[in-house]
């Protein structure tokens, strides 16, 4: 398995929401986080995978991140409680994000024996393995039970 | 056996008792109708004061809710929850942020009101709760294992009315959070009692422990869902029983409010009952004097005709003069009835007398009539005693009692045999004592008739002379009544002045010395005086009486 590639991300702070919802990053890579919103903003994550707080910080400033470790790392926003993505931190080159028909496909991935993992936010985590051959594509799909949070 | 009762008592009873029923009815009544009153007007307050309960138990949630709209956007908490789903539960991590979720429900509960607190994750498995105790607030330890967010909870042992609401990250659930208050069931009845029960079980009350069990069966058989309101009977003391909505609370769930209608209507009552007591004392006091007014105004004239009746039947007499000037119409009739009944009876018993009498004068004459020499001779007796007592002034009721009494004077003689008494010749001893019978039997033979008694006298003692020595008794004198010793010198003077069989009719002079010489010995003087005066009135022996003078026969003393 060839060792994933870094990059430099961002999660911007727009709107009093994150910008985009979910950042995929291969371990090693950095993310950003400018605040983009006339407002403070105070973005903070609990997550063992990485735990920062980045303090009060005011519009057109941002800070700087780099992230080691694989795993999920929900972040926050002190001063505005619905503000929440994740990052995900994956230790591999092959990863991608559904499209909007919920499909998704690799295509360099050689044959050999593999082990694929699903994160939904509030379904988890599912895992599948596969044996991927030279010849013909391998098909695969999972079902994530999703529930919606009740109206108050 | 039917009770007697005099009548006075009777109509007393009646009236005294109608008067006792209508007016113990109408306090009955009253006492009812006021009981539902007193029922409805609390029924109605009750009514209001648990809507005006459930209001502020609404208001108090939706401020609650409020309030944990607010609570629940806390960023800290969600990031918690949302951290812990991704740890094990057995975890070290998982017990730290439990540990921060409990701090910031400290941080959060500071300064509310609510007595216990608690976050569950989104499988509804409590996290964290914070509880205030006495001493300061504390973490709940144990977490229950399961927590179902109804509006009412218990959470060790103690019952708590419990919000919640959800905590969500924009469309997604992460837990709940619930804040609750102590379910104080005291507070919502303060003047009676409450009971709360889950599924027919009592699950708190304010009864007491042991009418418990008495209080959850009745609860169940009296009063059925759907019912507004239904009355219990707990140690004796009546309850108005009413269902306490509260609209936020599960159908498993009720309560139920208990006012005592006891106390209620004794509440009302005491104001009262001074009053009550005097119209209840009043009312009785005027039944009474009514009742005895009336039933002396209706049985006064007929005990007064009973009385009357009981005088007269003392009397032996029925009289045909009762009063029938009464007030009351039937009495009168009565009365008048009753006089034409005794004018009736008096008529037949006249009658009576008279068929009696005609019989036994007829009878006299007969027996005169056997012997030719006595023929007549009871009734010139009669004439001559009659005349005499006319003379000697003797009331018409007397005279009129010697006449008849000397038509029957002989009338014992039926008892005697004829051969005695049409003897020719000089009676024996034992024929003597014979004829000396004649006066007792005559005696014996009227006694029978009832109205003949003042005719005894002259029967039985006509041969009573006035020195004693007559018979049956040897009565003298004054002791021998007036009448028999008129009818004795009449008797007498027709003996001899008659024809006998064994003589003939005397001579004037020896009737006159027989009649002069019985003077004071055989015979009564004063009446000898009237009927010599009499005899020589009637020119009779009047050539011979020329030496006794004396211008008119009336106006001589009598004797008697």
């Amino acid at each position: 398995m060839p060792p994933p590639v870094p990059f430099a991300a961002s999660l911007n702070q727009l709107k009093q929401r994150f910008e985009p919802g979910l950042v995929i990053i291969p371990v090693g890579s950095t993310v950003s986080f400018p605040n983009e919103d006339p407002i403070f903003h105070n973005v903070f994550s609990l997550s063992p995978a990485r735990q920062f707080d980045l303090g009060y910080y005011p519009a057109g400033e941002t800070r700087e991140l780099k992230f080691d470790q694989a795993g999920i790392v929900q972040v926050y926003c002190h001063l505005h409680s619905d503000m929440n993505a994740a990052i995900v931190v994956v230790p591999t080159p092959w990863y991608t994000q559904p499209d909007e028909h919920a499909s998704f496909s690799f295509s360099t991935v050689p044959a050999g024996s593999y082990t694929v993992v699903v994160w939904h936010k509030s379904a988890g985590f599912f895992r599948r393995k596969v044996q991927v051959s030279d010849q013909s594509p391998v098909a695969l799909s999972f079902e994530i039970p999703i529930q919606e949070a009740p109206s108050q | 056996m039917r009770p007697r009762l005099s009548l006075p008592t009777r109509i007393f009873l009646f009236s005294f008792a109608a008067v006792c029923i209508v007016a113990g009815g109408g306090f009955w009544t009253l006492n009812q109708a006021i009981r539902g009153k007193i029922k409805d007007r609390l029924k109605e307050s009750f009514q209001m004061s648990g809507k005006l309960l459930d209001d502020v138990a609404a208001r108090y949630r939706r401020r609650s809710i409020q309030m944990l709209s607010v609570l629940s956007e806390n960023a800290g908490l969600k990031a918690a929850l949302g951290l812990l789903r991704e740890v094990p539960q057995d975890q070290k991590e998982s017990v730290q942020i439990r540990k921060t979720i409990e701090a910031t429900l400290f941080e959060i509960g500071r300064g509310l009101e609510y007595q216990l607190m608690l976050v569950t994750d989104s499988s509804g498995r409590p996290v964290a709760g914070t509880v205030n105790r006495l001493w300061g607030t504390i973490p709940v330890e144990p977490l229950p294992a399961s927590f179902d967010p109804s509006p009412l909870i218990e959470v060790q042992g103690a019952l708590y009315e419990a919000t919640t609401v959800p905590i969500n990250l924009g469309t997604e659930n992460l837990g709940s959070l619930t804040v609750a208050r102590e379910f104080d069931i005291a507070s919502w009845s303060p003047s009676g009692k409450t009971v709360l029960l889950e599924k027919g079980t009592v699950l708190r009350s304010t009864f007491p422990a042991s009418v418990l069990p008495e209080v959850q069966s009745q609860l169940r058989s009296k009063c059925s869902a759907g019912q507004d309101s239904c009355e219990l009977t707990v140690s004796g003391e009546n309850y108005l029983v009413l269902p306490l909505d509260r609209t936020d609370w599960a159908a498993d769930e009720k309560l139920y409010g208990f006012q005592s209608l006891d106390a209620a209507m004794k509440d009302f009552t005491r104001d009262f009952v001074g009053l009550f007591l005097w119209i209840g004392f009043a009312g009785v006091t005027g039944a009474l004097m009514l009742g005895y007014v009336g039933s002396r105004s209706v049985s006064k004239p007929i005990t007064d005709l009973i009385l009357r009746l009981k005088e007269s039947q003392n009397r032996g007499r029925l009289p045909s003069d009762f009063p029938t000037d009464s007030a009351i119409d039937e009495v009168n009739l009565l009365a008048s009835a009753m006089n034409e009944a005794a004018q009736a009876l008096a008529v037949s018993n006249e009658q009576l007398d008279r068929a009696n009498l005609e019989f036994l004068e007829t009878m006299a004459r007969a027996l005169d009539a056997r012997d030719p020499y006595t023929a007549g001779h009871s009734d010139r007796v009669s004439a001559n005693s009659t005349a005499i007592a006319q003379a000697m002034g003797l009331p018409d009721k007397e005279v009129e009692i010697i006449r008849i009494g000397a038509k029957m004077h002989d009338i014992g003689k039926i008892g005697i045999r004829d051969t005695v008494l049409q003897k020719r010749g000089p009676l024996n001893e034992e024929e003597f004592a014979l004829i000396k019978l004649h006066p007792q039997i005559g005696k014996r033979i009227l006694e029978k008739v009832g109205s003949f008694q003042e005719y005894l006298p002259i029967v039985e003692l006509h041969h009573e002379d006035f020195d004693g020595r007559g018979y049956p008794y040897g009565l003298r004198g004054e002791q021998i009544p007036l009448g028999v010793r008129i009818v004795h010198v009449a008797d007498v003077y027709d003996a001899v002045t008659s024809d006998r069989a064994y003589r003939a009719a005397m001579a004037p002079e020896r009737v006159l010395e027989i009649l002069m010489g019985g003077s004071g010995t055989q015979f009564d003087p004063a009446v000898v005086d009237i009927f010599l005066c009499l005899l020589r009135e009637r020119q009779t022996l009047d050539r011979l009486l020329t030496e006794v003078q004396s211008e008119t026969c009336y106006g001589q003393p009598i004797r008697s």
